[in-house]
């Protein structure tokens, strides 16, 4: 009984939000969408969070994801069914990782993991896991290495 | 101009920023200590963008454990875990997770160390036995590990090998002091690191 005003709540956002095609044509603009991301989803609270995540806990049909899988938006998606859906679709026009998702949207990571579990299942993100060998392979490391080095 | 035109950006917050979109992989290392000894200023020095939080809230099996929970399983508890990152090339990102050593935070570290290349236990010399539990912890799981003794203005300093007697560290593990608050100092720990990590993948 608490959906049914999540959704409609959810619906009408969609139809107000501005997911047009503007950020869409500039780096600056991106740049904003970016730097603007984390304000638009200011409340958090338990109750925003229950909305979000409907007491779901894990992303649904995919595999888990790690705090460093890294998110990209698919080339045609724009909109999503929920705020934080279009926010993650925007941050991640550019590479970024689970955890900064969950940093930027101010959400629990798990809550962030249904999120974009959401947008996977509707392939409106690609995911790129990260390496979790026990023991990496050398050349793995020496890139670590050399990386660090120049730094 | 980098390729995506950010650092030039108006109003975009200092340090903050995308990855390049060629990187394909992320890598994670975990920064592991208690509290007040240094993770989010290790972070702080060496990541690209500043320190970001991402939380987690305790599950209730978790709490059930917890020693500060008095038996309570209906009280939940939010973690707050911050890191940082380095992009490396263009390809490959590292990640740097600082996460509380005590053993009520040890369920945060199912989603961290398990896939993480590696560790860095950060001690403070002047409580020491506050890193007994950790050290044990990584060692019972495996994990690579390397121990970075933050030098506090006040702390005194000891040799390496005095810190690997007092903490029972075999002769392996790489031992260094260090300064949290300078980049050259905690880009030489993450070096020690994945030299350590390269010796025992070869």
């Amino acid at each position: 009984m608490h959906a049914a005003p999540a959704q409609n709540a959810a619906g009408n956002a969609g139809e107000t939000g501005d997911t047009g095609d503007a950020w869409y044509t500039g780096d600056a603009a991106a740049a904003a969408a970016y730097n603007a991301s984390p304000r638009e989803a200011e409340d958090t609270g338990p109750d925003r969070i229950y909305v979000l995540v409907g007491g779901r806990s894990t992303p649904g049909g995919s595999a888990r994801l790690d705090l460093v899988t890294l998110v990209v938006t698919a080339a045609e998606a724009r909109l999503g069914p929920l705020p934080e859906h279009r926010a993650i679709l925007r941050l991640c026009r550019f590479p970024l990782s689970a955890a900064e998702l969950s940093a930027h949207l101010r959400l629990p990571f798990s809550a962030t993991a249904v999120l974009i579990g959401d947008l996977l299942a509707a392939g409106m993100v690609r995911t790129r896991p990260p390496r979790r060998e026990s023991l990496p392979d050398p050349e793995l490391i020496r890139r670590v290495l050399h990386g660090l080095e120049r730094l | 101009m980098g390729l995506n035109g950010f650092e030039v950006a108006p109003g975009l917050a200092p340090r903050t920023r995308p990855l390049e979109p060629t990187t394909t992989t992320a890598l994670k290392i975990a920064i592991v200590g208690p509290l007040g000894v240094g993770k989010t200023t290790l972070v702080g020095s060496v990541s690209e963008i500043s320190p970001l939080t991402t939380e987690e809230t305790m599950s209730r099996d978790a709490a059930a454990v917890d020693a500060l929970g008095s038996g309570s399983t209906k009280t939940t508890t939010t973690v707050a875990m911050d890191f940082g990152r380095i992009s490396l090339d263009e390809r490959l990102v590292l990640y740097l997770f600082g996460t509380p050593g005590q053993e009520r935070f040890w369920f945060l570290w199912d989603g961290l160390v398990d896939g993480a290349l590696g560790a860095v236990v950060l001690v403070d010399v002047r409580r020491l036995e506050e890193s007994f539990d950790v050290l044990e912890r990584l060692e019972q799981r495996g994990s690579a590990f390397i121990v970075a003794a933050n030098g506090f203005p006040d702390a005194p300093v000891y040799p390496v090998d005095v810190l690997r007697r007092a903490l029972d560290l075999p002769a392996a593990v790489p031992v260094l002091n260090f300064d949290a608050r300078s980049r050259s100092s905690c880009l030489d720990v993450l070096v020690a690191l994945a030299r350590h990590l390269l010796t025992l993948a070869t």
